[in-house]
């Protein structure tokens, strides 16, 4: 049983400063026109219906060293 | 007429010019006189070399758009370079395993921060299991999400 849950419904978004994609094709990034300084870009994560792309919100963690 | 005019000349501007001043000044004017057709041929070698110059500068323009055209270039390559796939082998082992050797690699690391991305590539281990291992260790209290 995996740690995370996986969300197969489109009304939500994944949302962080850094997303991961595991995914069987990975398209070309697109730059946004008019997103200004911003210069945003969008890029698509393809997968199969049997092995779906997936995409993981990537934090970073304080590592408490008095565990270790 | 030459030699007259010259001293005409100085006495107006200086008059009390001795006659040995004049006679330097004649004496200079009539070389001038004399060497005039070398005066402008040097004239000329003059305006041809400044006209060298002008095309040289024209040149180095030229050189210098083509070395920002080549530099522009050379970017526009390395990014595609950086854009192109970069192959990493993964390891298949048990999440037992991977998870061990995870502990192991954040103890041994000298930054205090970590994120799953780092995982997996340090251990070389699909990046969803570096995610579960990650997940774990948060449970665990191990990590702390900070933010």
């Amino acid at each position: 049983m995996p740690e995370y849950e996986e969300i197969f419904d489109p009304k939500y978004v994944l949302v962080g400063e850094k997303l991961v994609c595991v995914a069987r094709k990975i398209g070309k990034p697109r730059v946004r026109k008019g997103s200004s300084a911003h210069r945003t870009q969008e890029v698509t994560a393809e997968g199969t219906q049997s092995d779906p792309a997936r995409c993981f919100i990537a934090k970073v963690a304080r590592i408490v060293r008095d565990k270790f | 007429m030459m030699q007259s005019r010259t001293t005409d000349l100085m006495r107006y501007f200086n008059p009390e010019s001795t006659a040995s001043e004049e006679e330097g000044i004649v004496s200079i004017s009539d070389i001038l006189y004399k060497h005039e057709e070398d005066i402008y041929r040097l004239e000329k070698i003059l305006k041809n070399m400044l006209y060298s110059f002008d095309k040289i500068l024209i040149k180095i323009d030229e050189m210098s758009n083509t070395i920002e055209s080549i530099k522009r270039e050379v970017s526009e390559l390395r990014e595609k370079l950086e854009e192109q796939e970069r192959v990493m082998f993964v390891r298949e082992i048990s999440f037992e395993e991977a998870k061990k050797l995870a502990e192991e690699y954040i103890k041994n690391k000298e930054d205090d921060y970590i994120d799953p991305l780092e995982i997996a590539e340090a251990l070389q281990i699909p990046y969803e299991q570096a995610h579960e291992i990650f997940l774990a260790l948060i449970k665990e209290g191990k990590l702390k999400l900070e933010g």
